[in-house]
């Protein structure tokens, strides 16, 4: 080997682009991806999908829906805990497992200075934050947990989904677990440790405060003082902390949970059409940055949720060639 | 040589006023065998030395802009919250890449260090004034005064006054090849006053009070004024008795020299300008002047990135949650600019000069290598002196050689003859004897003419101490100025004819075991103005006879009207011209003794009377199909100021022109000249001291290296061991090395246009803010690993035509040299920049979902679109390098395909680095699973990078469909290898081969008969090359002989 290496005599193949090289490949790559083009956007066709905008919602108050945007009642008021109710139907049963979606646009979590602001040190179980994190790594001398400006913007609208029934509006119970990734949850969220014999989460994270925008601290993002899915180890939380690529973005809120709801068997395979109603608790500003917010509600094909453009991508390809 | 005489001359001439002159001057006074504080004799040619080697490596390194660049963004990665890749993500590729190169000038100055090392440590002779005793010393041990002792063959250590020699009047013969260039051999002699001294012991009592008074070092080779004082006596020295530095004894058992100047003072080194240039390539500079357009390019985008994020953040104060991240100094515009050059910074390959020096390195061992460049009878490779210019080789312009010895091996062979019209060769040679005696006509003929090879010459017979012949008796050995003469007389020899005596006024010959004497009455030297030597002698039988060799042209015009087989002869001539056989014509007459004896009085009488020698100057400038002969003297005038320009514009007219007699500086002169009025690619190509100023100044300077030494070789960038293969080292290595590095460069650029411009795309959505797109480890590894390989490749292992096709179509050479220009550049930059946005933008449609996986889960974070994007930039950017080379060979494929693998590779290690190690690849964790997981990434790879790469297989297609250029022809024909097409391109590529081998395939041109004789001649290269005008004239040397007699021993 040497010596031919040495004398530049490897045997050598010369792939040489004409017509009647090129154009074979070219037909035979054509037949084979108009069909895969054909298959995939079928594929995303079968997801169904729903969407619903509510960035301007009325303030739903007494049992009828006010004259104000929650937008705006947040803005003066941001105590105020501003409620919407948003009503659609769904023209379909939607098949298989359901997921819920909250989707932002014109949020960059891509900023270089916010995917920084994080102290992943922090988030596997300290009570300190870091410099990393500034400015919002310190309040009134005390750590703040979870730090950074990442955690401080915490979406915190929640949805509750109704649907109507000959009993009336009925609400959907919606699964908070199991959409976070397997990696984040077992490899870079920990809480602190309890002290030994408490079960109150507060105790872990004595002597820290939560961000300055949150309303409740960070062990009772659950809504309860429990150690489960709560604190740093809230999926939703986990699931915000990684941060989007892009400024319109969507991310899990949760799931519906078919396999408890024993009044209707259709809920154990799929969300059946019908008339429903979206309650949302309005708390994430969006509005000064012109952002939007939505509600999704989606299944999955085996290559995730909706969307056409490869398939098409394939198709031109193939026509192309 | 005739420089130094003529000049000797005028000094003769004005000997007064050089006098006065002289005398103004300061002088060197040596004492012979005294001790003197001056310059000792080791030398030293390496660039470095343990003190110099960082301050001068730096300064080196830190000419390369792209090198100033790397370390100003290394520096300004220092400074807190601007960088948007780390601290040290530019400063570690930039020190390995500092080291690398380190390492190679290491490497490359070792082997200097150790040639100096070798000629420093050589022993010589050396005088012991006290104990009269000779004493072996190193070269470096010389000093100022010290009387050495040369044997034949030996290398002069330094600059010497010849004392004393083994040969009569102090005579010994020196081959200044490597002075300059010339391989006939030239005599020098000792003054009369030294010449008795024979032994060491007359050396130490004679001369132990004698001093020598000459000019301080100078660089002037023929030129010398000394005085040499005895105890009262003060005898002038000059140019003739001093023999240099860098000559050779040839042809004398030994001479006594006493040390005048030593190492650097010596006139070889003096004239060698100490520290050798630094030469660049041609593609370098372009390539140095490509980085700043790049520069510029970064500079471009950086200005609009920076603005753009000024804008964004004017019109986007509302954005909360980005409130109080951003300190007054930080989103200064300033700085934002810095953070965006540091992003984009890598738009300039760092990696490529890394890349480069390997890659030339590798090259240069290729050429090393090669074994049809290699000469097994002088076993020398060839040998790359530097790796800096593999690719000048392949757009050389002009060749500028030197005649003597470089063309020719110059061995000197007896091969053929045509005697009364009969040819024999070699092999025939026995036959040759046969036919002598026989009783035909020609056997008059053919003794004629083998007594004429032993009668009518200038060589020195001489025993042999160590060659016996087959009987046991000693072999007779040949010496003389002339090389030509020698291998005449000893083809006479071998086939019976054999010359064993000189004596003053005879010759002895042994012809088939009889031995004649032949009285020399009168030699009439050789001069390239008469271009023949003649012999008058007279013959056992006492008969007068001339017998004359020379020049076909002159011999022709003096043959009688009677005589036969003229025209047989110049068939036959013709033919062994057309061979590549120097030839040479010889003729006899009987001379009666009346005749003779009132030619010889007029001959005696004119040869008092006889005048100076005449250069001519031969010029023909009105047909430039011909080759332009220009001699020195005429020269210097053509290049003064006012002329030089329309000198230039004749000579670059014409395919050859060819300057005889020219000094070391006036062939730099030339070469600069040719250099500056075209702007092109000169090469430069000699054997000698003298072709050192010439190899320097030329773009690629080529020794040959073999039998003379190695002096032009020690400051040529190429040495090759025979002048053939000067067409394999341009033809296949430069080619090759152009368009290998041509692609390399113009591929690097496009990979990391391609790349970095994706950061410029995604800026622009993430709010301008210089956050980059891909971690930052895997973009710096980018260049390191995942594209190292194919560029590598590019620059090994592509090609377009195999060896055999570029040595058989040298007009493949044409092509290949306009390989790099502007438009090639903008091509591959716009590649660059249309690949980057059809993959990021084909990647952010296919993610725009977020939901990539059946599981529901969206968006798994900046990097899962991020090491996506990544992995379908190294996936098309490897096989556009697949795209773009010519020639796969294994590891071709193992480099693409490897390259890519070791992506995935990366991808998985890397994210399993966290919990691995404490806090390292956080944002990377599990982003392999997540990735891997996604049925749209797997689809993605099947259809992004194929329609990156779309336009550029259908460009590729349709230009070798419907623009085939010469290269893709000849390819495709080698493939097809249809006979017919074959001729057809025949036609052309012989046009160019016509070309390139101008010098050497005249004789095949029709025009021939039409020519002048000058040319004639020039084809013909008949052989003989003796000095001319030398310090003694033939006739004298032969006449001061006297081999019957022993010579003294030296001791």
């Amino acid at each position: 080997m040497s010596s031919a290496f040495k004398q530049q005599k490897l045997p050598s193949w010369s792939p040489i682009l004409t017509v009647g090289t090129v154009l074979p490949t070219f037909f035979l790559i054509g037949v084979a991806f108009i069909p895969i083009g054909i298959g995939l956007l079928v594929s995303s066709n079968q997801v169904q999908e729903f969407e619903l905008n509510y960035t301007a919602c009325k303030q739903f108050a007494n049992g009828t829906d006010g004259p104000k945007k929650c937008s705006e009642v947040i803005a003066n008021h941001p105590e105020i805990e501003c409620k919407c109710r948003v009503n659609f139907t769904l023209e379909e049963n939607f098949r298989r497992e359901v997921y819920l979606y909250y989707g932002l646009t014109n949020f960059y979590q891509n900023h270089r200075r916010y995917v920084k602001s994080r102290d992943d040190r922090q988030l596997l179980g300290e009570i300190k934050g870091s410099t990393e994190c500034q400015p919002f790594h310190k309040r009134d001398g005390k750590w703040i947990a979870p730090c950074g400006a990442i955690a401080n913007s915490l979406f915190n609208d929640t949805f509750l989904v109704q649907r109507l029934t000959d009993n009336g509006f009925k609400t959907i119970p919606i699964m908070e677990t199991g959409i976070a990734w397997a990696t984040d949850v077992n490899a870079k969220f920990r809480n602190p440790k309890l002290p030994e014999g408490e079960k109150n989460l507060s105790k872990a994270f004595e002597g820290t405060v939560e961000p300055p925008n949150w309303q409740n601290p960070v062990w009772r993002l659950a809504g309860n003082d429990n150690d489960q899915n709560n604190g740093y180890q809230n999926e939703r939380f986990i699931v915000w902390m990684r941060t989007a690529a892009l400024p319109t973005f969507r991310k899990i809120f949760g799931r519906f949970r078919h396999e408890i709801n024993e009044e209707n068997a259709d809920y154990h395979s799929y969300l059946p059409k019908g008339r429903y109603q979206l309650i949302v608790t309005y708390a994430f500003p969006v509005a000064d940055f012109k952002g939007t917010k939505r509600f999704i509600i989606s299944n999955t094909s085996w290559l995730g949720g909706k969307n056409p453009f490869i398939g098409v991508m394939y198709i031109i390809v193939g026509c192309y060639e | 040589m005739s420089d130094a005489l003529v000049m000797e001359r005028l000094g003769d001439d004005t000997s007064s006023t050089a006098a006065a002159v002289g005398a103004n001057r300061p002088k060197r006074l040596v004492y012979i065998t005294g001790r003197h504080k001056m310059c000792d004799n080791s030398i030293t040619t390496a660039k470095y030395n343990l003190a110099t080697f960082v301050p001068k490596f730096l300064f080196e390194q830190f000419h390369r802009y792209a090198n100033i660049f790397f370390l100003f963004i290394a520096l300004m990665q220092q400074i807190p919250n601007v960088s948007p890749t780390g601290r040290y993500t530019t400063a570690l590729p930039l020190i390995f890449i500092l080291l690398v190169s380190a390492v190679k000038e290491i490497f490359e100055d070792i082997k200097r260090h150790r040639a100096d090392r070798g000629v420093n440590t050589t022993l010589v002779l050396v005088l012991n004034k006290f104990s009269s005793q000779w004493e072996w010393r190193y070269w470096q041990q010389i000093q100022v005064g010290d009387i050495v002792k040369i044997t034949n063959d030996q290398f002069f250590p330094s600059d010497l006054f010849l004392l004393a020699s083994s040969e009569p009047n102090g005579m010994c013969y020196i081959e200044t090849a490597n002075l300059d260039g010339e391989t006939n051999l030239k005599i020098r002699h000792s003054l009369k006053e030294t010449t008795h001294c024979l032994s060491s012991e007359q050396l130490v009592s004679e001369l132990s009070l004698a001093s020598i008074q000459c000019d301080q070092p100078n660089r002037h080779l023929y030129e010398f004024q000394g005085n040499l004082k005895l105890s009262e006596t003060v005898h002038p020295i000059g140019p003739e008795n001093i023999v240099l530095r860098g000559a050779k004894l040839r042809n004398t058992n030994w001479i006594f020299g006493c040390v005048i100047y030593t190492g650097h003072e010596s006139k070889l080194m003096m004239n060698s300008s100490v520290q050798a240039p630094i030469k660049r390539s041609n593609v370098e500079k372009i390539t140095n002047k490509q980085t700043i357009l790049l520069f510029a390019i970064l500079l471009v985008i950086c200005v609009i990135s920076a603005t753009a994020s000024y804008i964004w953040k004017k019109q986007n104060k509302d954005h909360w949650y980005l409130d109080g991240l951003e300190d007054a100094l930080s989103s200064n515009y300033f700085f934002v600019l810095l953070t965006f050059i540091i992003l984009y910074n890598n738009l300039i390959p760092i990696s490529l000069q890394v890349t480069l020096e390997m890659v030339r390195f590798i090259q240069a061992s290729f050429i090393n290598a090669d074994i049809e460049m290699y000469c097994p009878e002088k076993d020398t490779p060839a040998m790359a002196r530097t790796s800096n210019l593999n690719e000048e080789l392949g757009q050389v312009k002009y060749i500028l050689s030197d005649k003597t010895g470089t063309l020719t091996c110059n061995v000197m062979e007896f091969k053929k003859c045509s005697v009364a019209g009969i040819v024999f060769t070699e092999h025939d040679f026995p036959d040759l004897i046969q036919r002598l005696n026989s009783n035909e006509s020609e056997s008059y003929y053919i003794r004629e003419f083998l007594t004429l090879l032993s009668v009518c010459q200038t060589v020195v017979p001489e025993l042999s101490d160590t060659e016996l012949t087959p009987d046991g008796k000693q072999m007779i050995r040949y010496q003389g100025a002339s090389p030509d003469e020698a291998a005449l007389v000893k083809g006479a020899q071998l086939i019976g004819f054999e010359f064993t005596a000189r004596t003053p006024q005879c010759v002895f010959i042994n012809a088939l075991g009889t031995e004649e004497k032949y009285e020399i009455l009168n030699v009439l030297d050789f001069t390239s103005d008469r271009k023949r030597m003649s012999t008058i002698v007279r013959t056992p039988e006492g008969k007068i006879k001339l017998y004359i060799k020379g020049a076909d042209s002159v011999i022709y015009d003096r043959l009688s009207k009677s005589s036969e087989f003229g025209d047989t002869t110049e068939t036959n001539l013709t033919a062994f011209a057309n061979e590549g056989l120097r030839t040479l014509c010889c003729a006899v007459v009987d001379i009666e003794e009346k005749v003779y004896q009132d030619w010889n009085k007029k001959y005696i009488e004119a040869q008092t009377l006889e005048s100076g020698p005449n250069a001519q100057s031969l010029f023909n400038g009105n047909q430039p199909e011909v080759a332009l002969i220009v001699d020195g003297k005429t020269l210097n005038f053509a290049m003064t100021s006012e002329l030089s320009q329309m000198f230039m514009e004749i000579a670059l007219k014409c395919k050859a022109v060819i300057c005889c007699r020219v000094s070391p500086a006036q062939k730099a002169e030339i070469v600069e000249a040719v250099k500056k009025t075209t702007n092109s690619i000169t090469l430069a190509i000699g054997d000698g001291a003298n072709d050192v100023a010439m190899i320097r100044a030329a773009n690629v300077g080529v020794g040959i290296s073999g039998l003379e030494g190695l002096q032009a070789v020690h400051s040529s960038d190429y040495a090759i061991a025979q002048f053939k293969f000067l067409s394999r080292l341009l033809l296949v290595h430069g080619s090759w090395s152009l368009s290998r590095l041509c692609k390399l460069i113009l591929y690097s650029f496009y990979k990391n246009i391609a790349l970095y411009i994706l950061e410029l795309w995604f800026a622009s959505v993430s709010a301008w803010s210089g956050q980059a797109a891909f971690e930052r480890w895997s973009l710096s590894l980018y260049n390191v690993i995942f594209t190292a390989a194919p560029p590598m490749v590019i620059g090994l292992f592509d090609r377009q035509c195999s060896a055999e096709t570029m040595m058989k179509y040298p007009a493949l050479y044409k092509t290949h040299a306009d390989m790099f220009n502007v438009k090639l550049f903008w091509t591959w930059i716009l590649s660059g920049v249309w690949h980057s946005l059809l993959l990021f933008w084909l990647t952010y449609f296919s993610v725009s979902n977020d939901t990539l996986w059946q599981h529901g889960r969206a968006d798994g974070g900046y990097l899962v679109f991020g090491n996506m994007l990544f992995t379908y930039t190294v996936i098309t950017v490897c096989l556009k390098a697949g795209l773009e080379i010519n020639a796969w060979t294994w590891v071709t494929h193992a480099a693409i395909w490897g390259s890519i693998a070791m992506w995935f590779i990366y991808l998985m290690i890397y994210s399993r680095f966290w919990g691995l190690f404490e806090l390292v690849g956080a944002d990377m964790a599990g982003i392999d699973q997540m990735i891997f997981s996604s049925g749209v990434f797997w689809f993605g790879i099947g259809i992004i990078p194929l329609s990156a790469l779309l336009v550029d297989i259908s460009y590729k297609l349709i230009s070798r469909t419907c623009f085939k250029t010469l290269t893709d022809q000849i390819t495709e024909m080698e493939l097809a290898n249809s006979p017919s097409q074959q001729s057809m391109l025949l036609e052309t590529a012989r046009l160019f081969k016509n070309v390139f081998h101008v010098k050497r395939d005249k004789s095949k041109d029709g025009r021939r008969r039409h020519r002048q004789e000058v040319e004639l001649d020039l084809q013909h290269g008949y052989a003989f090359s003796q000095e001319e005008h030398g310090a003694i004239s033939q006739s004298n040397v032969i006449r001061s002989y006297d081999t019957t007699r022993s010579k003294p021993s030296g001791i």
